[in-house]
């Protein structure tokens, strides 16, 4: 929900990084701090356990710059990636302008990847954005970690999980590539949405009432088969090979054709499926796809720890004069904009 | 998600709640920030805090709490209290989707600021309830929101581009 403030002259952009646990968007946002001059970004704030992993949320501001006489804003958020904190990913996700979903590209996270989706969606629908609202928000799609042996062909991951062609982007968070990539094509498409009221095209009724589906049911085992042999037989993408240089994207930037920008394509079983982790650089353990067991909410939840990266960051742009005094003139909202925006 | 634009004439009576409401509490800072995290303005010491990040947490806060309200049979959540050593807040909803945050020390209390705060919210729900009827829930067209969106955007996505390097 883009908040206009006329009297700060101010846009504040919302975009949430989601994704199933240990995919990278709490990587993308480090990264992000990292690679941005100090005065263009605020601290980077991550609400984390001990364990470094997502309780809450990663919160990252950007400051874009006056642009036309307006401050223009864009506040990143993460949510906790582990499957049961459900709650707190829905309360995230309240006033999104955009969303970036960063899939996981090892075979054992496919359906993990497929899973998050599908929570996504569900959410939406939860807090009411579905339909026309649903259409305007506009998503990006980032396969990460394509560094990993045997990561799944982006075909199979776009097949899957973005069927309806948003832009999607390939990236090694850990090494920052494809990350300021994904932020760019989100900040442009929210931009483009505020210019245009919409960033999907228009939909009919018909298509608004069908938004937003359920998960597609997993193919027939014949189907499946073929997939499979068919997976197993894709190779690595040579531009995202580990060696390969320089880092090639694969942007797409044709418009979603659908009302509904994810509806989740059945996949079929990784082609490999390999227990251990073999990304090096990641020192985290492997990851699973059954829930934890209960004592580490217990774990989480009762040693939370807040920490913000110390920067100079940018500054708090409150308010602070003292209140005006009551105008003569009785209070009269105006309905239109201003003509000329302050210098 | 709706876009909701704050023009000038808007604030004033913000402006005039949020200093009586810092006055005869002696709080040290009210802020109004909306649900998404997004602070909308403040009132009276902000100086030494980052403001961005104390928005983003108090909705965050208030979500969460919200959540908590629900998971035990509540429907809603009316304030959130956080209390300091030094510093303490007062969170609470207005028109469903902007939140009032008093933030005080031990000059004033828990007692006065709830007492006053509710009286401010009375009247900025008010006020801000207007200002969605204004605007209306559903999306307003961009020429209504946001008369220079389309020069804006393209002048942002040009800074977006020189941002990352482009």
């Amino acid at each position: 929900m883009a908040l206009i403030n006329h009297r700060t002259r101010e846009i504040h952009f919302k975009i949430v990084y989601y994704g199933p646990g240990l995919c990278g968007k709490t990587t993308n946002l480090k990264s992000l701090h990292d690679k941005l001059p100090a005065e263009r970004r605020g601290k980077l704030i991550s609400i984390a356990t001990d364990h470094e992993r997502t309780l809450f949320f990663d919160f990252l501001p950007i400051d874009l710059g006056q642009v036309n006489g307006f401050l223009t804003r864009f506040h990143l958020y993460t949510v906790p990636g582990q499957v049961y904190y459900r709650l707190s990913r829905r309360a995230v996700l309240q006033g999104v302008d955009g969303l970036i979903f960063v899939a996981d590209s090892h075979p054992s996270r496919e359906y993990a990847n497929r899973d998050s989706l599908a929570d996504l969606n569900d959410h939406l629908r939860t807090l009411g954005i579905t339909g026309p609202a649903l259409a305007r928000i506009p998503w990006v799609f980032q396969y990460n970690k394509r560094d990993v042996e045997q990561a799944l062909p982006v075909e199979r991951l776009r097949a899957a999980l973005n069927p309806n062609g948003w832009q999607d982007f390939e990236a090694i968070a850990s090494d920052g590539r494809g990350v300021s990539e994904t932020l760019r094509a989100m900040c442009k498409a929210v931009l483009s949405r505020l210019a245009t009221g919409t960033f999907a095209p228009q939909m009919t009724p018909e298509q608004a009432a069908v938004a937003a589906p359920p998960p597609a049911p997993l193919p027939s085992v014949p189907a499946m088969a073929a997939a499979m042999a068919s997976a197993a037989s894709a190779p690595v993408e040579p531009a995202m090979a580990p060696s390969a240089a320089p880092f090639v994207l694969a942007p797409r930037v044709s418009a979603p054709m659908q009302a509904s920008p994810v509806p989740i394509a059945p996949i079929a079983p990784a082609p490999v499926a390999s227990a251990a982790r073999p990304r090096v650089s990641t020192p985290r353990p492997a990851p699973t796809r059954a829930p934890a067991p209960p004592r580490r909410v217990i774990t989480a939840a009762g040693a939370p720890r807040i920490s913000a990266a110390p920067t100079r960051g940018v500054a708090p742009r409150a308010n602070t004069a003292p209140a005006r005094p009551a105008s003569p003139v009785p209070f009269a909202p105006r309905l239109t904009p201003p003509s000329e925006p302050r210098k | 998600m709706p876009q909701w634009t704050l023009f000038e004439n808007d604030f004033r009576t913000i402006d005039l709640v949020l200093a009586e409401l810092l006055e005869r509490t002696n709080a040290l800072s009210a802020h109004l920030i909306d649900r998404s995290g997004q602070l909308i303005t403040s009132a009276g010491r902000v100086d030494d805090f980052d403001a961005t990040s104390f928005a983003s947490l108090v909705a965050a806060d208030f979500t969460a709490n919200a959540e908590l309200a629900q998971l035990l049979g509540d429907t809603a959540v009316d304030a959130v209290v956080s209390e300091g050593r030094s510093r303490s807040t007062h969170s609470c909803m207005l028109a469903d989707r902007v939140i009032l945050c008093t933030v005080f020390d031990k000059r004033s209390s828990l007692g006065l600021v709830r007492f006053r705060a509710k009286r401010a919210g009375a009247t900025l729900d008010a006020v801000f309830r207007g200002l969605f009827e204004k605007v209306g829930i559903a999306e307003p067209a961009p020429a209504t929101a946001f008369a220079d969106a389309p020069d804006f955007a393209t002048a942002a996505a040009s800074e977006v581009d020189a941002l990352f390097g482009e």
